[in-house]
């Protein structure tokens, strides 16, 4: 094949590609138990972070959260059963991104666990992710003691049912305006969502007074909300997949539809190169430490939450969220605008409705072109939590990571491939 | 030009549609005001900046962490 | 026992000219046998082995990595040129970050600055050169390659796109243009006027252009081709979209086309594009048989002649200085330590027309292959790429220069130097006073030194401020390349006067 006609279907995959970026439409609709959101979650399946992992490579973290989740489903009397279970095979591990789901560090989902629905509505797909549990000794960092399981129920038997009431009364609650507003407070929706998460509590209060008929219960899932900054951080996560799902699969597109880690892996999807998933060992990310904590207990980078960069939120929208700027590492406001302006080197274009006021209102840098990461030799640059090494512990800091160059270089190669060029 | 007239004289000339007939290249080149894009050695950005000439200087890093493959593979599959 | 020592930085990228810099002020430490910092690519590791310089440290680097190498007496020194090589890297990066904006890293990047851009110089190491150019091509821009060290494909690749799509590449290898006036890479301050040049080498250009404007005459504009653009391979591509450009262009009125010997079927292809041309052409192919050519067009051998023909003005010769042999008694051969390639060729055209026998590192039909060491006359062209790997081109650094000079000093059977000294942007501040410091150290009249100087009064160096100093120094500074030779020709026959 010549090269002017590979230029011509690679032109035309990323203009469709961004064209259904820009166009999608999320909408949160509902909150639903994951077994009833996706049918195939069956009775010992458990959805994971990031790439296809087997037990034998994951790190602690993951498998503390497997150990505490297959307690909480009654799968195993406790979580040394659970590990014996895990080991023998009895249980299916897979990728939340292979159920148009996604999860935040561990990233655990199974079928009891509530989960966010969120509907594309220019394209009628839909997406999930569990709810956020809030900071501290939580699930999603490989946290399983008896604290954590207590709040797991709690979220399965009330919150999750509450807030499912309260979205039902409306149309659902469209996000898009909400992350533009969230960007204007000073959010990049990875490591800061309090603008969001507020403007999402305003949208959900008077509907919640409504539903809820017990005062004590409303009054319960209004302070869980209110106490929890980053509640928005899994509706973004939600809404990013949403968006990115139809973009997967299409013909020519070099744009990346998803990169996610599973604490040993990282992983990126490529609209063009269907559902292959190009992985390199995860790195180590660079930030700050709770007190009491270094980076010699740090586990390496973790989640589905990169989700969110992929569509030009967090790391991209650095310039966006000063605050962040300096809590993560990456130093001052004018690093922050940087970070955003290499961003803009590997991406094709910029969001026109998510807009940042501290660069005049420029847009987020937006669809990730692996031609441009290795070209430039510049990495995604990712806005993270880190969990620790070791399973139960939680969380310990939060910092900046970058995407492994390595996953790029090999998509590059296996589509060059693809396009008949060697 | 006591020169161009020598030539006028000296020469069997063509018509001038005959000469318009030739495909010619682009006279962007020399006709427009040049702006230069400089991918490498900063001195020769240098030397035009200070003669005012617009240029654009690349940051420019061996693409693709200087494996010369994949760099003409990207190339291959680069707009520009 | 000498100690080699390497460094490997990972992921850091320098320009060549930065580079060369640093290898430079590390090589003169002391007991710094050699030394040399350089991108890890395969050819350059092989360059550092044949050099022995490079160790297992080294060999782990990548081509987009750096590698810093020593040899030097002993393991202290080798440390010591280590760490100052690693300072001096060090700050150039400094120095980036505190920039506020950020630079573009990409030729796309690049075009989000300024949209309107319309040429791109392309100078990084050759092997990434290409796929440059066809990104620049792509987005509409006309090409010039600074950047040796392209392959001959890639060339007649991206010259056959370039003519599909109306535009134009110069070089690879091409070292100089002049476009309305302003110059480009290695280049002279010229005044506008009605001749066109086409060049497949960059100082044959430079002569050319400034022997025209020191006679008074104008330049409308200089496209550089590249050495190889009249090779079979190539087909002369650009050579033919350069007529095209100036024929049609109002301004230029005369066209000179210079080039190394073209093969014989790019010549059909050329005289053809001359024949169908409205210009009147001066062409001199360096070092060649004559050629029919069309009736608008005139052959000549020299780059003099070829300003000669143009302008039809003699160089002044009066102003030159007395020759005067000074060299010692049983010396008889001119050594010619040249900078720019195109100048030694027509220093070799030159001799040989007188009946001499000549050899050169770059010889022309006629020359021999200079093969060290041999006596007789030698043209040695330094910017070859022999003297050029690691090293910076004699061009920019004339230190580059000393040691064959000093060689030729000590030479006996040596009666006369000849050298270049090529002026204009791009080139060294002060060539002259660099050569005139050495002289006065190391040099007592003898042998006999003769110069020329190529540039303009416009040129950052200052043409006659140049030629002063070598006139001060004792140096016989000829009005042209050309005369030059021919005054080394003329000496040759002189006897020695005290």
């Amino acid at each position: 094949m010549g090269a002017s006609s590979v230029l011509a279907r690679i032109r035309s995959g990323n203009e469709n590609a961004l064209a259904r970026m820009i166009q999608g439409d999320p909408i949160l609709v509902d909150v639903l138990p994951a077994g009833e959101a996706i049918p195939e979650l069956a009775e010992r399946i458990i959805l994971h972070a990031g790439p296809p992992i087997e037990w034998e490579r994951m790190c602690g973290p993951m498998r503390g959260a497997i150990c505490g989740i297959a307690v909480f489903e009654g799968w195993a009397d406790d979580l040394t059963h659970a590990a014996n279970l895990a080991e023998t095979g009895e249980f299916q591990f897979h990728p939340n991104h292979h159920f148009a789901t996604v999860g935040p560090m561990t990233g655990i989902t199974t079928r009891s666990q509530p989960v966010l629905v969120v509907e594309n509505r220019a394209f009628g797909n839909r997406a999930f992710c569990t709810l956020n549990e809030g900071l501290g000794k939580v699930m999603r960092f490989g946290g399983n003691d008896k604290s954590v399981l207590e709040r797991l129920k709690w979220i399965r038997d009330v919150l999750g049912p509450g807030l499912s009431d309260a979205l039902k009364t409306y149309d659902g609650i469209p996000l898009k305006a909400l992350v533009a507003r969230g960007l204007t407070m000073g959010d990049e929706m990875h490591q800061r969502n309090v603008g969001s998460s507020s403007l999402l509590i305003r949208e959900l209060a008077p509907r919640l007074a409504r539903t809820v008929r017990n005062q004590s219960v409303l009054g319960d899932i209004l302070a869980f909300l209110s106490a929890n900054d980053q509640f928005f951080l899994n509706v973004a996560m939600t809404m990013g997949k949403s968006i990115m799902d139809p973009v997967r699969g299409i013909d020519g597109a070099t744009i990346v539809t998803a990169m996610s880690r599973n604490g040993t892996d990282f992983g990126i999807v490529v609209s063009g190169l269907g559902d292959q998933w190009f992985t390199a060992p995860v790195e180590m990310p660079v930030g700050l430490y709770f007190p009491g904590f270094t980076e010699e207990d740090a586990n390496p980078d973790m989640g589905d939450s990169t989700i969110v960069e992929t569509i030009g939120l967090g790391g991209f929208a650095m310039a966006a969220a000063p605050a962040v700027a300096g809590f993560v590492g990456a130093g001052s406001a004018t690093v922050a605008a940087k970070s955003t302006h290499a961003m803009g080197q590997i991406t094709v274009t910029k969001n026109p409705e998510w807009t940042m006021p501290s660069l005049d209102y420029e847009g987020v840098p937006t669809g990730i072109d692996i031609r441009l990461v290795v070209e430039t030799g510049i990495a995604p640059l990712i806005n993270t939590g880190i969990a620790h090494r070791n399973p139960g512990v939680g969380q310990v800091g939060a910092g900046v990571v970058r995407a492994p160059m390595e996953c790029f270089e090999k998509a590059v190669e296996a589509f060059a491939h693809s396009m008949g060029l060697s | 030009m006591l020169l161009a007239l020598f030539i006028t004289m000296s020469k069997p000339y063509k018509s001038k549609t005959e000469v318009d007939n030739i495909q010619v290249s682009s006279q962007r080149m020399l006709k427009d005001k040049l702006q230069v894009i400089n991918i490498g050695l900063q001195k020769f950005a240098d030397d035009l900046a200070s003669r005012e000439v617009e240029v654009v200087q690349v940051d420019w890093k061996p693409p693709a962490r200087g494996n010369v493959r994949l760099a003409n593979l990207l190339a291959m599959m680069s707009d520009y | 026992m000498s100690a080699r020592l390497n460094s490997v930085k990972r992921g850091l990228f320098l320009d060549s000219v930065i580079l060369m810099q640093i290898s430079r002020t590390i090589s003169k430490l002391e007991n710094v046998e050699d030394a040399a910092v350089m991108m890890g690519t395969p050819a350059n590791q092989e360059i550092l082995n044949n050099s022995n310089l490079l160790t297992d440290d080294g060999k782990i680097a990548k081509g987009g990595d750096l590698i810093i190498a020593v040899r030097a007496s002993d393991e202290p020194s080798a440390h010591l040129a280590l760490n100052q090589a690693t300072s001096l890297i060090e700050r150039p990066v400094i120095l980036k970050e505190q920039s506020s904006d950020v630079l573009p890293a990409t030729l796309r990047a690049a075009l989000d600055d300024n949209p309107n851009a319309n040429l791109a110089l392309i100078s990084v190491p050759g092997e990434f050169a290409a796929a440059e150019a066809w990104k620049a091509l792509r987005a509409g821009l006309d090409v010039m390659i600074f950047s040796d060290n392209v392959s001959i494909e890639a060339e007649a690749q991206l010259k056959q796109e370039a003519r599909k799509s109306n535009r134009i590449v110069m070089g690879p290898d091409c070292g100089t243009a002049i476009l309305a006036g302003v110059p480009l890479a290695f280049a002279n301050e010229v005044p506008a006027g009605n001749i066109g040049i086409i060049g497949a080498s960059g100082t044959g250009i430079q002569e050319v252009v400034c022997l025209i404007a020191r006679a008074g005459f104008g330049i409308s504009h200089a496209i550089g081709v590249g050495g190889r653009d009249l090779s079979d391979p190539v087909g002369g591509l650009s050579t033919l979209t350069a007529i095209e450009l100036l024929d049609s262009d109002p301004a230029t009125e005369h066209i000179v086309l210079i080039s190394k010997p073209p093969s014989e079927r790019v010549v059909k292809v050329i005289t053809k594009a001359i024949n169908r041309s409205r210009k009147f052409f001066t062409v001199c192919f360096l070092g060649s048989a004559d050629y029919v050519l069309p009736n608008n067009a005139v052959s000549v051998k020299t780059l003099k002649a070829a300003a000669v023909n143009v302008t039809k003005i003699q160089p002044d010769t009066s102003s030159a200085g007395d020759l005067v042999s000074t060299g010692r008694a049983g010396a008889k051969w001119i050594r010619g330590l040249y900078s720019g390639g195109s100048l030694s060729s027509e220093a070799q055209v030159i001799l040989i027309s007188h009946g001499l026998k000549v050899a050169s590192n770059s010889p022309i039909v006629g020359a021999d292959l200079y093969v060290e060491p041999s006596a007789g006359h030698v043209i040695i062209d330094l910017g070859d790429d022999k003297y050029t790997v690691g090293r910076p081109h004699p061009m920019i650094e004339p230190a580059v220069r000393d040691q064959p000079l000093l060689d030729a000093f000590q030479d006996p059977s040596v009666k006369v130097i000849l050298l270049d000294l090529v002026l204009g942007y791009g080139s060294s501040l002060d060539p002259a006073d660099h050569i005139a410091s050495l002289l006065q150290q190391n040099w007592n009249n003898d042998p006999t030194i003769i110069a020329s100087v190529t540039g303009t009064e416009y040129d950052p160096q200052v043409f006659s401020r140049q030629v002063d100093i070598l006139h001060a120094a004792g140096v016989y500074v000829a009005p042209s390349n050309a005369d030059a030779a021919e005054a080394a020709v003329k000496l040759l026959s002189m006897q020695y006067d005290s």
